[in-house]
């Protein structure tokens, strides 16, 4: 049997466009009645769907403007257009989203940050920690000074070494800030003395005569004293000591010369240049003594 | 898919949307010009030939689809898919159309089709054209978009089902009661001879 001829309800159409009325199997006809109510009905449908089929293109296509198409095309270039905006409702979106399940995300995200930032402090800080190390100096107590030698006139030299070794010592021992705040006072004495004997060494009409001037002086009074041999060993501890203090304020000097280089104030410094940066106004000075 | 890419012109409509997901302007404008005609002229028949309204429409329509390409159904075909929305536009339409005429009752839509006398058989032909858009404008919106859709757009039964969502069987019963209705209101047009077998 055909496969048109098994009465499928859905294929009246079939039937409508294959045959009329009259050319209807006995069974299809009766199958047709079931849903039309006659020959008159069944003919009108037959003749409605022929005349649809008749002019499938009877309707002339519109055509649309060229205008509606350059719209879409920038609608569509508008809509796929980079962007790299962040914005601050998205970021709400993302650190609550709508479904808990989701929480994972901003929790193992944040999670990240937090271990980073604390090994980046942890290594910050054992960094930082080293150059404290490097820096931190341990103060170095002053040895005692050697025996002064006996010049050939009676005046005193405290030790062989020369304000070139001081300089050096210097380089090499870099003080602490609480130890420069102690030696303050020290240190203002210290140049208060040094200006006394620069004042003194300037007035002089040369170095050599202070010098001269000094150790007379310095003769003049062992002579007065009838070379007493104590007070000479008090002198001669009290020269080891200035020249301790000496050294410390070499340091100081140093240290303000660094920070001076380091500001680029070559003007301040030459101001502040005492007679303890001075090698030889050192040896004036411990000759003097 | 060719060595130097995909050849937009001979690609499936499927894979041209897969392309439109990823922001390819050429397979956009490749669907563009494949389905816009069809659906401009769908939208004319649906709106009581209104072109500008069409126009509008189909633009709108299009216009969706480059903002959210992936509210494309990819397990459809896409012709289903877009004419469905296209169906669902009209259907929307339909019903702010209501609203109007119910607030301004002289607000009737007539259409813009002009019907001219020429004579023979062209005659004929528009005259049948124009009283047929006119008894469609009456159907159900429905029973209307299934009938567009069978014999202007020569949509097969199966897509048509799965554009609308419904079975098979409900178009095909859609067809034959629309068809019952029509024939009965254009009884004036005699019996013409069919010149060939349809398709189920």
């Amino acid at each position: 049997m055909d496969k048109r001829e098994r009465y499928d309800p859905e294929d009246l159409e079939s039937l409508l466009s294959e045959r009329a009325f009259d050319e209807l199997l006995a069974e299809e006809r009766a199958y047709v009645l079931r849903h039309v109510s006659g020959r008159d009905e069944y003919d009108a449908m037959r003749a409605t769907l022929g005349h649809l089929r008749a002019h499938p293109s009877g309707r002339v296509p519109i055509a649309a403007d060229p205008e509606v198409r350059d719209r879409v095309l920038v609608a569509f270039r508008q809509a796929h257009k980079p962007q790299w905006r962040i914005w601050l409702n998205s970021i709400s979106l993302w650190m609550i989203p709508e479904q808990p399940a989701l929480l994972w995300r901003p929790v193992l995200a944040l999670a990240t940050v937090a271990l980073l930032v604390v090994a980046g402090v942890s290594w910050f800080r054992e960094h930082d920690g080293l150059e404290n190390a490097v820096a931190e100096v341990k103060l170095e107590v002053p040895e005692k000074p050697a025996p002064p030698l006996r010049t050939e006139n009676g005046s005193s030299v405290t030790d062989a070494k020369e304000p070139d070794a001081d300089r050096q010592d210097a380089e090499t021992v870099t003080p602490s800030t609480d130890l420069l705040k102690d030696q303050t006072p020290i240190q203002e004495d210290l140049n208060g003395m040094a200006a006394q004997v620069v004042t003194k060494a300037l007035e002089a009409p040369s170095a050599a005569e202070a010098v001269t001037q000094a150790s007379a002086g310095f003769a003049m009074e062992e002579d007065d004293e009838k070379i007493d041999p104590e007070a000479g060993q008090q002198a001669d501890i009290q020269v080891a000591e200035i020249s301790a203090a000496a050294k410390t304020a070499t340091l100081e000097r140093t240290e303000s010369k660094m920070r001076a280089r380091a500001a680029k104030s070559d003007k301040g410094t030459a101001d502040d240049m005492t007679l303890t940066a001075n090698a030889d106004l050192l040896v004036l000075l411990r000759a003097a003594w | 898919m060719g060595l130097l890419g995909t050849n937009h012109r001979s690609a499936s409509d499927e894979r041209l949307m897969e392309l439109v997901v990823r922001g390819d302007e050429k397979a956009f404008v490749t669907i563009y010009d494949r389905y816009h005609g069809r659906v401009l002229n769908y939208f004319h028949r649906m709106l009581w030939q209104d072109r500008q309204r069409s126009q509008d429409f189909m633009q709108d329509l299009f216009t969706k689809i480059a903002h959210k390409p992936t509210a494309y159904d990819a397990s459809r075909p896409f012709s289903t898919w877009l004419f469905s929305v296209a169906n669902n536009m009209c259907k929307n339409e339909y019903r702010r159309e209501e609203v109007r005429r119910a607030a301004v009752p002289e607000l009737r839509h007539n259409g813009t089709a002009v019907f001219e006398a020429k004579g023979g058989e062209a005659v004929d032909r528009e005259h049948f054209r124009h009283r047929l858009e006119e008894e469609l404008d009456r159907l159900d919106p429905d029973h209307k978009a299934t009938f567009v859709m069978r014999y202007e757009e020569d949509l097969a039964i199966k897509e048509i089902a799965l554009a609308f969502g419904i079975s098979e069987g409900t178009v095909k019963s859609r067809l034959f009661y629309t068809l019952k209705k029509l024939a009965e209101r254009l009884k004036e047009f005699g019996p013409l001879p069919l010149p060939h077998h349809g398709q189920a």
